[in-house]
């Protein structure tokens, strides 16, 4: 049985229709890419899992996370939201309140869904700092957001994602805003976390070469609909759909072809 | 020999941050771009690539050195002048939205520049032949604004604004970093266009190598301030020199999912208030040495050079 299956989602912005039936289905521990332009509806289907679209979306449809109803139509958010379900954000810098030391925005989490004292938190935000690569963990706790640099910045935001020991991760452009040296270093993180906790991880991004190699399978949206979807190799080195097919040649190389292809239109001119 | 549309002599840029401590932004960088010639300025966040633009385009005056635009010192320049000498350089950012005013159409945007620049009217002309060299039809989008755009058209707004002029050089400064991939290779296409229709030289200021290599004739590498490698596309990507270049090229996710064979570069650059002694690339360096620490590499020429006591090839014999 899937870690989490959604069946029939569709959400819906008054006129627009950003979502349209979408599927999905993550087994435990594996990595599943959603990939699309902006536009696609990859960043609405994960936040309406997460319950964190606003109440003017209408949301159909259903999804199942470890046996547990989300009822993502309810308007309410699943309280396994935070805990066993996580998210990381594209720009750490707005993920994290900005008036608060990292240490009471990590301590937070593990006092709520955890139930931890106030030290036992303290004591387990500093291994989660630890885990994520900081060097220094003590004293980077009293740190504000605006002392650290983006790629820190983004690793507190997984050390909040994984501070409950999540079962699913819904990471959306983790690393959009980042440095390419960066973007290396935390992807390698994630890697390196999901292998230790057999977490399940959804990355939504827009470019393939993130997903290379990462992902066990990918999902390509358009439009609000899957598209294609299947394990990564086979969707890279035999995309079905010529619109995948477009996406690929789009990337640009560091080896092969020196200039990318040019897809014509836009994924959000599609939908309007 | 032309005159160069761009000539960057011994800039450097260090801002005060109280006391007599500086952030020293930019060390000593030389760069040339020669008319149509289309050169990447690439490096991680930090490096000082984005106050070299800020003082090509004569935002900031540098604190020692010279910025030469078609043979002009820019530096040298003030009020009615400089003003008068902008026409010859113009930017595009990198956040296609924010650069433009949300009250104003595109034509109104457009014009601003010619308004300025006193040229004579009419305009409409060179707004509708600008627009077209784009990709944007005139009779479509001349009266939208930037909130009815995409980022992408937004962008296309930008390098329309920012050609109309005629400008000797274009300054774009991650021009494609807030785009998605396939917006991002239109607008690198465009960037082409427009370098081959109007002769305009550009200096494009990147973090992406892949982006770098698909799109320019030259790249300069930067690290903390000072260039370290630079040379052509070709060469550099293919057979770098310097073990920061390997590390930014290896950095670059590929899309046959091949995990590079070097290391990830580890940490965050040093700080620019107190570089690293020597090389100030050496804390993070796998081939470092007592020397590195000791001695400040030097970049020896200008069209293909490498800043390292232990570059990864052998030089190429003069």
């Amino acid at each position: 049985m899937s870690l989490l299956e959604v069946r029939g989602l569709s959400v819906r912005f008054r006129a627009a229709h950003a979502v349209r039936g979408v599927d999905l289905d993550v087994g435990a521990g594996e990595c599943l890419a959603l990939v699309g332009e902006s536009g696609s509806g990859k960043s609405v289907t994960a936040r309406a899992l997460l319950g964190l679209l606003p109440p003017t979306a209408e949301i159909a449809g259903r999804a199942v996370f470890d046996g547990i109803d989300l009822q993502i139509t309810s308007g309410r958010r699943s309280p396994v939201v935070g805990s066993r379900l996580t998210t990381v954000f594209q720009d750490p810098m707005r993920a994290l309140n900005p008036v608060l030391r990292i240490g009471d925005q990590i301590t937070e989490v593990l006092r709520l869904h955890a139930g931890m004292s106030r030290a036992a938190a303290r004591v387990r935000a500093e291994e989660l700092l630890a885990a994520v690569g900081m060097a220094d963990p003590g004293r980077r706790l009293r740190a504000y957001p605006h002392e650290l640099s983006g790629g820190m910045r983004q690793r507190v935001c997984i050390a909040i994602a994984i501070a409950c020991r999540p079962a699913l991760v819904l990471a959306d452009e983790p690393t959009t805003a980042l440095d390419v040296t960066v973007q290396r270093q935390i992807l390698d993180l994630v890697d390196e976390l999901r292998r230790a906790s057999g977490m399940a991880m959804v990355l939504i991004t827009h470019d393939l070469a993130v997903v290379a190699g990462r992902a066990d399978r990918v999902a390509v949206m358009r439009a609000g609909e899957i598209v294609e979807s299947g394990p990564t190799r086979d969707v890279f080195t035999a995309p079905r759909h010529p619109y995948t097919a477009a996406l690929l040649d789009a990337v640009p190389r560091i080896d092969g072809p020196r200039a990318a292809a040019v897809v014509e239109g836009s994924a959000v001119e599609g939908v309007r | 020999m032309t005159e160069p549309a761009l000539r960057i002599e011994h800039l450097t840029v260090r801002y005060p941050l109280g006391g007599r401590r500086f952030a020293h932004a930019v060390t000593d960088v030389s760069l040339t771009v020669a008319p149509g010639e289309i050169v990447g300025l690439v490096g991680e966040s930090g490096c000082g690539k984005s106050s070299v633009a800020r003082s090509v385009m004569a935002l900031r005056r540098p604190d020692a050195g010279r910025v030469l635009i078609g043979g002009v010192d820019v530096t040298a320049l003030r009020g009615a002048a400089l003003r008068r000498a902008r026409r010859d350089f113009q930017m595009v950012f990198q956040d296609p939205r924010s650069s433009l005013n949300p009250h104003r159409t595109v034509r109104q945007i457009l014009t601003e520049g010619l308004a300025i620049q006193r040229v004579p009217r009419p305009w409409d002309d060179q707004v509708d032949d600008v627009l077209r060299a784009v990709g944007l039809d005139p009779a479509t989008y001349a009266d939208r604004r930037p909130r009815q755009l995409s980022g992408g058209q937004c962008q296309r707004v930008a390098i329309a604004r920012a050609v109309l002029l005629r400008p000797r050089l274009l300054v774009c400064d991650e021009p494609v970093s807030a785009l998605d991939t396939t917006v991002s290779a239109q607008v690198l296409d465009l960037l082409r266009d427009v370098r081959d229709r109007y002769g305009v030289a550009i200096l494009f200021i990147a973090h992406d190598l892949a982006v770098v290599r698909g799109l320019c004739d030259r790249v300069a590498v930067m690290y903390l301030g000072r260039i370290c490698e630079t040379g052509a596309v070709d060469e550099v990507l293919a057979r770098p020199r310097h073990p920061y270049t390997r590390a930014l090229l290896d950095a670059v996710p590929r899309l046959d999912g091949a995990v590079p064979a070097g290391e990830a570069l580890r940490g965050d650059p040093a700080s620019n208030v107190d570089p690293p002694s020597g090389c100030r690339f050496h804390p993070r360096c796998a081939y470092a040495s007592p020397r590195c620490a000791a001695e400040e590499p030097v970049l020896a020429g200008e069209d293909e050079a490498v800043a390292c006591h232990h570059p990864l090839a052998p030089v190429k014999a003069g």
